[in-house]
């Protein structure tokens, strides 16, 4: 399994988003999309999900255009999932997971069947939510409901998942939890893992590969060690970085504050 | 853990539909005993399944019996547009009545009565405009709110516009051609507030078909699941496959079916559409569409049969003559459904 986009190019009402861009995504692998707000990580998601149609350009699954897919293919093989989930009329946790099924279940099959059950019992327990599967969806804490939202992404056994903000509302240790469960499925299902994040520190202890965008460009991809020099990031972000070198080939990477006196003044008061 | 529930919404499925469908049989029975002269059930029983039975007592009974039906039918379609209207809006405040749909409906049925008033008598064309009313009140109701943003916030408050525009030129429509729907033996009121009484052996035929086809189309194209996934937004229902702009087109046309095909029929009641939902996601305990549309048919079914069954034991016992059905649905359901919000809340 492998994702290309090739020359892409996308804008909302004349702004570009995403301007002739082109990766190669192998799977097996933790793909990182970082970047400042608005950098077109959303936007390339969705154009990969096949939810936007890329203005000019290509995107290919296994070498076969994404336009030539049937939706209900495209349904069973990708899996997106948005931190931001409408919970206007009540909804309970399984009812929202078992969604996720729908594209598995012949055209007027009314019920779940057992096969899709036992994958909400194992997703469940992967990404430890079974003590909330009867809960109702707007009685979560947001740390809960970002867990939720990517059990429900991995409730379609994906081979291609596509991750916004996934860490987002996270208290430090379900951050870590969450990107293990991710990493452990991507590595053990071979899957296509692309995951837009925020957190440089998260990003250079979990992705194998990172592709920092700027400006709907591609500015630096590779490893974390290769991306994450401070030249690069201050460019990107006007913020420096800190890079320590764990073992081997691991880097753990720190933003500083922007100017050195926002420590002083923090100390002083 | 996986044989534990039935299906995800199901848990309390299989026993509130079961306790709903006595009730409704109950409230059926009940409707048809009451009125100017009571008739006990066993009567009931006998009159309907053998055919031996008092010439007067049937009289009356074939009447009550056609009443009933109306209301049961027209209940459960008030409430079925209802759960529909609210899962493509995503708000529990959107009923039938709150997005438009009804005045609009209603307007434009007022207004060809009043260029020919002898419309009221050929029910097939009124429920053909009531739903060509129903369907342009849902598009300038999405029209607007699209302009003002498409939130939830702005379908509601533009649906508000629109339902008192329209129910204002009705009002007016329905005024100025009182004199000749009197002639034609009813009350403009009856139109603007709803009611059973005056309703035609062929109204429940028209009802059910309606309602009918109502049922295909939302099963065949298996609506409920869609809904579910699009209550949890765009993009996740585009993941899973189901074309948005299609679902929202479909349902809104559905909708449109059921609202316009009742306000010909008993003209606009109101807040059956809104609280026949709410009182079945609530005793269910969840969204679920493919739950809540079953339960919701049949919560509003009782709710309208009660409330039509009331309007006649009003008049049996006053001097007021018959409430109109609309004014009673609210006084019925709204007790009820405050203990349901207040008992839901609490999870």
């Amino acid at each position: 399994m492998r994702v290309r986009v090739e020359d892409v190019t996308f804008s909302y009402n004349s702004v570009k988003a995403l301007e002739d861009v082109t990766i190669d995504i192998e799977s097996g692998r933790m793909t990182c999309l970082l970047g400042p707000n608005g950098a077109g990580k959303t936007t390339l998601l969705r154009l990969i999900a096949s939810y936007i149609k890329p203005e000019r350009g290509v995107v290919y699954i296994d070498g076969k255009d994404l336009r030539t897919y049937n939706p209900r293919e495209l349904a069973k093989l990708i899996s997106i999932a948005d931190p931001h989930l409408p919970r206007t009329l009540p909804m309970r946790v399984i009812d929202f997971v078992l969604t996720a099924r729908y594209p598995f279940q012949g055209a007027f099959q009314y019920l779940e069947g057992d096969s899709d059950l036992k994958v909400v019992e194992e997703v469940s327990r992967e990404t430890l939510i079974s003590h909330l599967l009867y809960r109702r969806l707007d009685q979560l804490s947001s740390g809960e409901l970002q867990r939720v939202i990517v059990a429900t992404a991995l409730a379609k056994r994906p081979r291609v998942l596509l991750l916004d903000e996934p860490s987002a509302f996270l208290d430090i240790r379900y951050r870590f939890d969450i990107l293990k469960v991710i990493k452990r499925y991507t590595l053990t299902r071979n899957t296509v893992s692309i995951i837009a994040l925020h957190d440089l520190y998260l990003a250079s202890l979990y992705c194998d590969t990172v592709i920092l965008l700027n400006r709907g460009r591609i500015v630096s991809c590779g490893s974390p060690r290769e991306v994450f020099t401070s030249q690069v990031i201050e460019k990107v972000y006007g913020v420096k970085v800190r890079v320590f070198p764990v073992n081997g080939d691991m880097i753990l990477a720190f933003p500083l504050p922007p100017e050195e006196d926002v420590l002083t003044a923090a100390r002083t008061g | 853990m996986s044989r534990k529930f039935l299906f995800s919404g199901g848990r309390r499925f299989p026993l509130l539909f079961l306790l709903l469908t006595v009730a409704l049989v109950a409230s059926l029975f009940f409707s048809l005993s009451v009125g100017a002269s009571l008739i006990p059930p066993e009567e009931i029983l006998n009159c309907l399944l053998t055919s031996k039975c008092g010439k007067s007592t049937e009289l009356i009974l074939s009447i009550r019996l056609v009443r009933t039906c109306v209301a049961a039918l027209s209940g459960a379609m008030l409430a079925l547009a209802g759960t529909l209207v609210q899962g493509i809006t995503r708000n529990p405040l959107a009923d039938p009545y709150v997005i438009g749909v009804l005045s609009t409906s209603l307007a434009t049925v007022s207004a060809v009565i009043l260029i020919s008033p002898s419309i009221l008598v050929h029910r097939q064309v009124m429920i053909a405009i009531a739903f060509v009313g129903a369907l342009l009140g849902y598009i300038l109701t999405t029209t607007i709110s699209l302009l003002s943003g498409g939130t939830g916030t702005s379908l509601v408050l533009s649906g508000i516009a629109v339902s008192a525009l329209f129910s204002g030129v009705s009002h007016v429509l329905l005024y100025l051609s009182q004199d000749r729907i009197a002639q034609l033996g009813k009350h403009y009121v009856f139109l603007l507030l709803g009611s059973t009484a005056g309703v035609l052996r062929q109204d429940v035929t028209y009802l059910a078909i309606s309602l009918a086809i109502s049922l295909i189309i939302i099963f065949v194209l298996g609506i409920p699941k869609a809904l579910n996934a699009y209550l949890f937004g765009e993009l996740h229902a585009s993941q899973l496959g189901y074309r948005v702009r299609t679902l929202t087109v479909i349902t809104a046309l559905v909708s449109s079916i059921l609202a316009g095909a009742t306000v010909a029929v008993v003209g606009v009641v109101g807040f059956i559409g809104l609280a026949g939902p709410h009182i079945a996601r609530i005793s269910a305990g969840t969204s679920d569409h493919r739950v809540t549309v079953v339960l919701s048919m049949l919560t509003g079914s009782i709710l309208t049969v009660l409330a039509d069954s009331s309007t006649r034991i009003v008049s049996a016992f006053t001097s007021w003559g018959e409430l109109p059905l609309g004014v009673v649905t609210g006084m019925i359901g709204a007790p009820f459904l405050a203990y349901l919000v207040v008992r839901g809340s609490r999870g």
